[in-house]
């Protein structure tokens, strides 16, 4: 008996140790994570290399913080949809015109300040869909590797001498092998037919079973000489061709479909004014200039000249499309080149 | 506090050995799980002093370091240079104080810093350090675009920013510049450039990883590359899973800012190995424990009833006490304590002993001594009257008178011979033949008796003497109204006893005498004159218990019945 009072002070010394290990841990776990989150969410498909100076520039001339990520733009809209009404992220910044019109409703109406000095047929008469920079589908050509091959067009492509050494995508994972599909079905017949088809069943059978998984590979593939010609747009393979003197672009003679990407803000965001002026930074004439001068991409300016780099649109076919017609049925003509491409890999 | 008391109270009525047992267990549970938790809880303070305060002791140190080193460099623009902007319009003389200026003012801060001077088109004037030149691209004179920009968009503000643009090596530079100007506009740019390289080497004591980041998250130098993503910043995922105290997160991660947030400095310590040595240790200190409590389980049953062996003998002892068996003596080869224990209960059972052995003894010499003198008290009146009739028959029958002293000279010589002694019912029969014949001779015909003995019970032995004492009580008691004696005695086998039953049919004795009989029957002691009945029945409770005896029963005109109960025994 004695024994077991004798503890009593020790099981109450215990106690109040435990309460203030208890105590310890409790005052610990009360400091919340150092992440928090105003700054203004961005998605963009855009490389690295075209991301890095615009943001940076943009941050230190507007002191607003970017939290940027780089994903595909189908992957990005598939969030947005997914996570819709919370906006995924604040901005979509780049995918295609033909891509994000069937997703325009999530998209926030803003004119940018600078519209007035867009071209017109670059002008956001949907209200929600900001054109940003004019993107052409283009061949880029690897002379180390294609030799004398001439390729001055799509119909070269079907030459015995590039089989297996053509680089594309699945239009279904890259927007630009998406372009290129409309590109192929407007210049090679007369859109949706079945002369394009035709030529598409071509082009496969001359792929020789290799299909690439990413548009970078086709750009990448093709500087790095492991395939003759990659179906590319153009500024990917501009930024090679001024490094490398083998690197060609071509503007297919049959036709070049031009397809402006945009600045797109995703509805209900928290950020809606640094995003507005996001989008009026980028369309801004100095960061168009910069875009022109030094990430070769066009812009969509009309008072920014088209530098000597670029051919001129003047020197080439434009194939004028009806975007809203494009976007309602590129789908289909995925879903069809997919069937082709199966039975051609067969 | 009684509850307590009460619980404790009720567990009173615990063996000694389950006591001594749970004070063993007692004694190592409560002050292992003590040092236990101690142990516990000065690894964590250890632990979080340890690595939370030297990860904010180095974010604190970085930001003592940066703090000065800008300030330093900031402070510069605030002197008054007029001389500078005389520099700028090319100068030589100038030019030369100036760099001679510069020179000295940089190499004095902790953070060495290149400086570069331009005029108002961004072209170089001059550099303190040749070997990291400096560049401004050509594309940036032409476009609204960078640093310079934006220093001239502000002059005489100072601009710190982190950039890549501006060297060869491609490593992000810090830069701390303003642009001078006076009336005619921007008239050239002071640029301070700090080389990750040159903050990395004043950093060296710092052995805590580090990122240092403009307001943008943007990395200007860090320990790692690990935490820089590909757009040159702090990875996302590292700070959303990085807390102050590293509890929830594996990752512990302090933040502080240099010149009005434009410079931040984080300190950073992957925490999950220590977390899985800190894991790992105190499952082994609980798996050590666990295992001392097992051991302690064990050892602590085995030695309690090692130890209270000799208490379980001890009691044991004394239950064969309680028990009345006093046989055993215990050898004890345990302590001193223990064996006087034994020795003096051995002295005590001994004595007990021998004690109830005397007084046995004594008891029994007490019962023998009591038999014989009760059977010595032979009824002197018999005797008398007897004699008296002799006499008074020598006169008139010298034959009957010669027969009676025949028959009184047995009478005497069989209660003489023998003392204390069994005899068969048959040699006690004819001793009351003799008797009744004596009797007879002296009531003559007024007596008349009969005698019926059961067969096969002759040779049971009964007490002698103990029928004639009923007899003469009838004498005495069972004359009728005509003077008539009439007794019958019956000598029968009842169960495993014999009944000796004497009957008269006489007056029989009045209520008040019979109660007073059966009174000294029960008692122990017999101070009366009932001295006959009496006896006897003292004698056969002295012989065979309680249990048997003399019991009378007595009615007023119809006669008295004794009964003798004994027990039924042939040797």
């Amino acid at each position: 008996m004695k024994l077991i009072r004798g503890f009593k002070q020790v099981k109450i010394l215990m106690v109040f140790l435990f309460l203030g290990a208890l105590f310890f841990f409790h005052s610990c776990k009360k400091e919340d994570s150092l992440y928090e989150d105003d700054s203004l969410r961005i998605c963009s498909p855009h490389p690295i290399e075209f991301i890095k100076p615009l943001i940076e520039n943009f941050e230190y001339e507007t002191g607003i913080k970017v939290q940027i990520t780089q994903e595909g733009t189908g992957e990005i809209l598939d969030k947005i949809t997914k996570t819709a009404p919370i906006p995924y992220c604040d901005i979509l910044w780049g995918g295609s015109l033909s891509i994000v019109l069937p997703f325009s409703h999530f998209f926030e109406h803003y004119q940018s300040s600078n519209e007035a000095y867009i071209e017109m047929q670059y002008r956001n008469v949907e209200g929600n869909l900001t054109r940003f920079t004019d993107v052409p589908s283009i061949l880029m050509i690897n002379r180390k590797v294609c030799g004398n091959v001439k390729i001055e067009g799509y119909k070269d492509l079907l030459q015995e001498e590039l089989k297996g050494k053509i680089a594309l995508c699945y239009p279904e994972r890259s927007s630009s092998a998406t372009e290129h599909l409309i590109n192929i079905l407007y210049a090679m017949g007369n859109g949706n037919c079945s002369e394009s088809w035709e030529f598409v069943r071509q082009l496969c059978k001359n792929l020789d079973g290799i299909i690439l998984s990413s548009s970078s590979q086709v750009y990448q593939g093709v500087a790095e000489g492991k395939f003759a010609v990659g179906l590319t747009f153009e500024d990917a393979g501009a930024k090679y061709a001024r490094a490398d003197e083998n690197i060609e672009l071509v503007y297919m003679e049959e036709g070049v479909l031009f397809t402006p990407d945009g600045i797109y803000v995703v509805k209900n965001t928290s950020n809606r004014e640094k995003a507005f002026a996001f989008v009026d930074y980028m369309t801004s004439q100095k960061v168009q200039m910069y875009i022109v001068d030094l990430l070769h991409r066009r812009s969509v300016r009309s008072d920014i000249e088209t530098p000597p780099s670029f051919v001129s649109k003047k020197n080439m076919k434009v194939i004028p499309v009806q975007y809203s017609f494009v976007s309602e049925h590129k789908q289909d003509w995925i879903t069809r080149f997919n069937t082709i491409l199966e039975e051609e890999l067969r | 506090m009684s509850i307590t008391t009460k619980l404790f109270g009720e567990k009173k009525a615990l063996h000694f050995k389950e006591e001594l047992r749970r004070s063993f267990v007692g004694y190592a549970i409560i002050p292992s799980s003590f040092v236990i938790l101690l142990i516990v809880i000065i690894s964590l303070f250890q632990w979080y002093t340890n690595v939370i305060g030297s990860v904010k002791k180095d974010n604190k140190l970085i930001q003592s370091i940066f703090d000065e080193s800008v300030a330093h460099y900031t402070y510069f623009f605030s002197k008054n240079n007029t001389h500078f902007i005389e520099a700028f319009r090319s100068d030589t003389t100038s030019l030369t104080n100036v760099f001679n200026e510069l020179y000295q003012f940089t190499s004095n801060n902790r953070i060495p810093a290149n400086f570069v001077l331009l005029d108002k088109n961004i072209s170089l004037l001059l550099q303190g350090n040749l070997e990291d030149t400096f560049k401004v691209p050509d594309y940036l004179k032409l476009l609204e675009w960078g640093f310079f920009h934006r220093l001239e968009q502000n002059p005489n503000t100072v601009l710190i920013e982190i950039s890549s643009n501006y060297t060869s090596s491609g490593l992000e530079e810090l830069l701390i510049g303003s642009a001078f100007s006076d009336d005619t506009g921007v008239v050239g740019y002071l640029v301070f450039v700090i080389s990750s390289s040159e903050a990395q080497k004043a950093l060296w004591t710092i052995k805590t990883p580090y990122i240092i980041t403009d307001q943008f998250e943007k990395v200007f130098t860090s320990t790692s590359l690990f935490y820089v993503n590909q757009f040159g910043r702090i990875r996302e995922d590292i700070l959303m899973n990085a807390s102050q105290n590293g509890f929830k997160t594996d990752t512990i991660l302090f933040q502080s800012t240099v010149y009005f947030g434009k410079i931040q400095i984080y300190t950073i310590i992957d925490i999950l190995q220590l977390k899985r040595a800190f894991t790992s240790i105190i499952g082994l200190i609980f798996l050590f424990f666990v295992l001392l409590l097992i051991t302690l389980f064990f050892t602590a049953t085995h030695i309690a009833s090692s130890k209270t062996k000799t208490i379980d003998i001890l009691v044991e002892m004394f239950k064969n006490v309680e028990e009345g068996i006093l046989e055993y003596k215990y050898a004890q080869n345990t302590t001193i304590e223990f064996q006087t224990i034994t020795e003096v209960y051995n002295k005590m059972i001994t004595d007990i002993t021998f004690l109830i052995e005397k007084n046995k003894q004594e008891e029994k010499e007490k019962v023998i001594s009591e038999l014989k003198h009760l059977e010595l008290q032979f009824n002197p009146h018999f005797l008398y009257n007897t004699l008296e009739n002799i006499k008074f028959m020598v006169k008139f029958d010298a034959d009957l008178a010669q027969k009676m002293i025949v028959s009184l000279s047995e009478i005497l010589r069989y209660s003489i011979s023998q003392p204390v002694s069994f005899v068969s019912i048959k040699e006690d029969f004819n001793y009351i033949q003799s008797f009744l014949s004596i009797l007879k001779m002296r009531f003559t015909n007024k007596l008349t008796f009969s005698i019926e003995i059961f067969e096969g019970i002759e040779n049971a032995l009964i007490p002698k003497l103990i029928i004639q004492p009923v007899i003469e009580n009838a004498v005495k008691y069972g004359f009728d109204d005509n003077g008539n004696l009439n007794l019958t005695i019956v000598i029968c086998k009842q169960n495993e006893h014999i009944s000796i039953v004497v009957c008269d049919k006489g007056n029989g004795i009045d209520e008040q005498e019979l109660r007073k009989i059966q009174m000294i029957l029960s008692s122990s002691h017999n101070e009366s004159i009932h001295i006959g009945l009496y006896n006897i029945h003292r004698r056969i409770q002295l012989l065979y218990g309680e249990n048997f005896g003399v019991s009378i029963e007595s009615k007023k005109k119809w006669g008295t019945r004794v009964q003798i109960l004994l027990p039924l025994k042939f040797y």
